[in-house]
């Protein structure tokens, strides 16, 4: 399945920015407000004279109106990085009854596209991180086209399998993430290491965002006989009625989901929901759209 | 509809064959990918459903195996057969398509054995027509008019008067016979060379009571009558062994004396006295007059009736077979009802056996090809 997003899709993708709440003060320019003032193209504020000031950042009219020196600042604007965080566990590869082609991996990757397309916008860096169970698979942060195509082939080469691995095999990640990075992670949400990472980044200063990618079957849990549920993970089976065990499993769905968000909000993790029966950049609206979270 | 073998039905038990397995493979669910199994509670079991799915593909492999079973039980359709409210029937030898003439109507068949079609070459058959009608009248139901052409002197006639249980409309055609010219040879006697003078008296009188011919000359000593001759044996002795060779070889023989004990009496005088006595051996017959060749002596010798009687025990007259058309229309008659046979529709069975089978494989394989597609 070639990442190609549709062109009504990249329309409203324009729409959109990323906007990190932790401004950046890093280096270059870019697009996004930072703390650090001085020369610039937007203005900020005028603020008194002090000895070491250049002379050419005095505002002369000013002093020919006021008779004193104020030296005129602008914010930078700077570029940041940002980090896609794939969960790619053998739960990635479930997929809805109604459309069994097309799996939860599938529908992450297009997610994963659409970052890079407004990465790519706004002149960001942005890498990937992959998580499955063969371990981390990691694209360096850069910016460009040429970076975009090896996200992409990084993406294609990805396949749903194994679970979340441990903790050390994901030390390269702390050390490519720096603090002040923006990071969103696209997966399930239904790993608890894999929440526990986020929760832990977010501590450290790194921006954090979950992107859950949930089907429609567990949404809607539309079985209406006898199936025997297996955990693609742990390879746990269960065999149940679908009718009869439909209203207890959405409620406690609805409260795991609800629990989820609260623990999120509490870590300062911005969170949003995709469905995989819904358009791609549904989360993205959310949490980057007009009046959205962050 | 009736079953002839209503114990075959038993195999219908065989429907339990499919809808088991059908039932059976059932039970083990595929797998299904659930990554939220933490929230699914197992409380409840699945419940046992009965479903079909591919059903029609099980129907027909039921309807198979029913008319598996129905073959076995034979079934008989016993109504009368949907016959033609009219038949007309036409002895062979008549001109079948000038007694048709336009008239494309009415069922017309041969009066022959299987009543073939009139369209058929007229067969050859030699059998009586009266027995065919009989056999024609129990066949039709009992609505059908049937009209028949037969030949004006209607040959085959029997014992009984022709008897039917409908109204036939008769139809005669003068048709010229050749009677059989059957020159009935009379029995020539045929006296062994020794025979007394009063034997060869009383036996010249019966050889002339029989015809105008006289006593042929005796035979020599030891020659034996020619075949189709009466042999006489005037002595009392015992046959000898050329005359026994020759009586058992399909000679006839007469002699006086005391019958033998398997002999049956063939003629008997008016007060029933016997006369004759009959007695078979090998393939010829042994007849025996008692007493002596005497007349004077010997009453049944001189009995009036026993040279007619003796020609007709010898040559029975032969029944006549041929007579006026018209005078041997049937009579109607409540006869019994016959009960038409059972008729078994096995080639219709085993044809919507063969259509099924058929339906089944090409169901069975491409469902199988559209799974794998």
């Amino acid at each position: 399945m070639p990442l190609t997003l549709p062109p009504e899709l990249r329309a409203r993708l324009r729409m959109l920015r990323l906007r990190p709440r932790l401004a950046s003060g890093a280096s270059g320019i870019g697009q996004h407000a930072s703390r650090s003032r001085g020369a610039g193209l937007e203005f900020a504020q005028y603020r008194a004279y002090e000895p070491g000031d250049e002379l050419r950042q005095i505002d002369w009219k000013l002093y020919a109106r006021s008779d004193r020196f104020f030296v005129r600042e602008s914010e930078r604007e700077s570029p940041i990085t940002l980090w896609v965080l794939l969960d790619a566990t053998a739960s990635a590869g479930q997929a809805d009854r109604a459309a069994a082609q097309r799996t939860r991996l599938d529908h992450m990757r297009g997610v994963a596209a659409c970052l890079v397309e407004l990465a790519l916008q706004q002149g960001d860096r942005f890498g990937l991180l992959a998580i499955n169970g063969d371990g981390l698979q990691l694209v360096p942060a850069a910016s460009g086209a040429r970076q975009r195509d090896r996200v992409h082939l990084q993406l294609h080469a990805l396949q749903a399998r194994g679970s979340w691995p441990a903790a050390e095999r994901l030390r390269p990640l702390w050390e490519r993430v720096r603090p002040g990075d923006l990071l969103l992670a696209i997966g399930d949400g239904f790993d608890e290491a894999g929440i526990v990472l986020l929760e832990q980044l977010a501590s450290a200063r790194r921006e954090v965002g979950l992107l859950q990618i949930l089907t429609a079957d567990e949404r809607d849990f539309p079985f209406d006989s006898g199936h025997r549920f297996r955990d693609p993970e742990t390879g746990e089976e269960l065999l149940g009625d679908g009718a009869a065990i439909r209203a207890d499993y959405l409620q406690r769905f609805a409260a795991a989901r609800s629990a989820l968000q609260l623990r999120l909000q509490a870590s300062g993790i911005a969170h949003a929901t995709g469905w995989l029966d819904r358009p791609l950049d549904q989360p993205l609206q959310a949490l980057f759209g007009r009046g959205g979270g962050a | 509809m009736t079953l002839l073998f209503p114990l075959g039905l038993a195999a219908l038990a065989t429907w339990l064959l499919p809808l088991l397995i059908h039932l059976a493979r059932r039970h083990p669910y595929t797998p299904l990918d659930f990554a939220a199994l933490r929230w699914l509670r197992a409380q409840i079991r699945p419940r046992q459903r009965i479903r079909f799915d591919d059903w029609p593909l099980l129907l027909v492999r039921l309807l198979l195996l029913a008319a598996l079973a129905l073959l076995l039980a034979r079934p008989a359709l016993i109504g009368p057969a949907p016959l033609p409210k009219a038949w007309t029937v036409v002895a062979p030898g008549l001109d079948a398509t000038a007694l048709r003439g336009t008239a494309e109507e009415g069922n017309w068949h041969w009066l022959a054995p299987g009543f073939p079609a009139i369209d058929h070459a007229p067969p050859v058959s030699s059998a009586s027509l009266p027995s065919l009608l009989r056999e024609l009248d129990a066949q039709l139901p009992a609505g059908t008019a049937l009209t028949v052409h037969v030949p004006d002197p209607l040959p085959g006639l029997d014992g009984a008067r022709l008897k039917l249980s409908r109204d036939v409309q008769w139809h005669t055609q003068p048709m010229p016979v050749t009677s059989p010219q059957t020159a009935v040879a009379l029995p020539r006697l045929r006296v062994h060379g020794e025979a007394s003078a009063t034997a060869q008296h009383w036996l010249n009188a019966l050889q002339r009571a029989w015809g105008v011919q006289a006593l042929p000359s005796p035979l020599a000593e030891d020659a034996v009558p020619e075949r189709g001759e009466m042999g006489v044996w005037s002595r009392n002795d015992a046959l000898p062994a050329n005359w026994q060779a020759w009586l058992r070889d399909g000679g006839l023989v007469m002699r006086a004396g005391k019958p033998a004990a398997s002999a049956r009496i063939l003629l008997r005088d008016a007060e029933g006295v016997p006369l004759l006595w009959q007695q078979r051996i090998g393939q010829g017959q042994l007849l025996t007059l008692p007493g002596d060749w005497n007349a004077a002596s010997n009453a049944a010798l001189r009995d009036p009736q026993l040279p007619r009687a003796l020609l007709l025990a010898l040559q029975p007259p032969t029944a006549p077979r041929l007579g006026d058309g018209r005078d041997q229309a049937p009579h109607r008659a409540a006869l019994p009802a016959v009960t038409p046979p059972p008729r078994e529709p096995t080639p219709w069975l085993l044809l919507a056996i063969v259509l099924l089978f058929a339906l089944e494989r090409w169901m069975a394989s491409s469902a199988r090809r559209r799974v794998a597609a």
